[in-house]
């Protein structure tokens, strides 16, 4: 990172930035909601027939990135998602949905007391997408 | 001495309390939960002979997962565990199949606000109870919903008060 190794390490250390904070756990949860999003949004787009079956569950997925937003700090870049190609497939949609519900399990088993609730919704709506599709 | 790290360690707000001990708050809430596990299991009873065929195995099914998770959080609580009452006020009058399933999706959506209300208060094995159960119901009440023509039947919070 910049820093040379060996005989300015003592140097290097003092002389370096305040260290970057630790990131937020749920920052992998908010990119993969945005993620979601834009995989119902690709998905539409080509299949625009679906709508009336998956516009509420794209829905929910924007509200949970609302909701997400509100309470997960961010960089100051905002939780960009690394660009993917549209799921082509109804199959590839719901196996998307289907790790994301493991995602939101599992983000829930392990947080604070705090986030419990809302990572529980979350995981509990994704489940309910993954029957729904 | 060196601190023990563990996730749930560090994960708490209250680093003296065993990850497998229920707190007052987690306990009554759970509690709440059972009180609803009970009215389910007698809901669906209620409920059954009004749906068609299929829909009767899949009600029976749901008894069977209820009656499970009521005999589960009974045994944790231990004494003190609310007992069932021999009747229910149900939330919805029966006359048809129709009627049926929206009961059936409201005893859901019942059980799924209870664990949800128990989710935060609860940690490791009891916080997995809760979710998974949550996470049933809620996928359950979904069916029902689709079941009586509503598409897709889900919703963005699950056990969110409106």
């Amino acid at each position: 990172m910049g820093v040379s190794a060996g005989v300015l390490s003592g140097c290097g250390l003092l002389d370096r930035a305040e260290p970057e904070p630790e990131p937020d756990p749920l920052l992998p949860l908010l990119r993969q909601t945005v993620a979601l999003v834009s995989a119902y949004e690709g998905f539409l787009a080509a299949h625009p027939e679906r709508a009336a079956r998956l516009d509420p569950l794209r829905e929910t997925h924007a509200a949970h990135v609302t909701a997400l937003s509100a309470v997960v700090v961010q960089p100051s870049a905002g939780p960009s998602a690394a660009p993917s190609a549209a799921p082509a497939t109804l199959a590839e949609l719901k196996a998307l949905e289907s790790a994301a519900a493991k995602s939101a399990y599992e983000a829930c088993l392990a947080t604070t007391a705090e986030r419990a609730t809302l990572l529980g919704e979350i995981a509990a709506a994704r489940a309910t997408h993954v029957v729904a599709l | 001495m060196t601190q023990p790290t563990s996730a749930a360690e560090t994960a708490s707000p209250q680093p003296a309390q065993s990850n497998q001990q229920l707190t007052a708050d987690g306990r009554a809430r759970l509690a709440t939960a059972l009180e609803l596990e009970h009215q389910a299991v007698y809901g669906y009873g209620a409920l059954g002979p009004y749906l068609t065929s299929g829909q009767r195995t899949a009600a029976a099914n749901a008894q069977s997962v209820h009656r499970n998770r009521r005999d589960a959080v009974e045994a944790l609580l231990g004494d003190g565990a609310p007992a069932g009452a021999a009747a229910y006020a149900l939330p919805e009058v029966i006359t048809n199949a129709a009627g049926a399933v929206r009961l059936a999706a409201l005893l859901e959506d019942g059980v799924t606000s209870a664990y949800r209300a128990a989710v935060a208060s609860t940690r490791g094995v009891h916080r997995k109870l809760a979710l998974d159960a949550m996470i049933d119901a809620a996928t359950r009440a979904a069916y029902w919903r689709r079941a009586g023509g509503q598409v897709p039947g889900t919703v963005p919070f699950p056990g969110r008060p409106a």
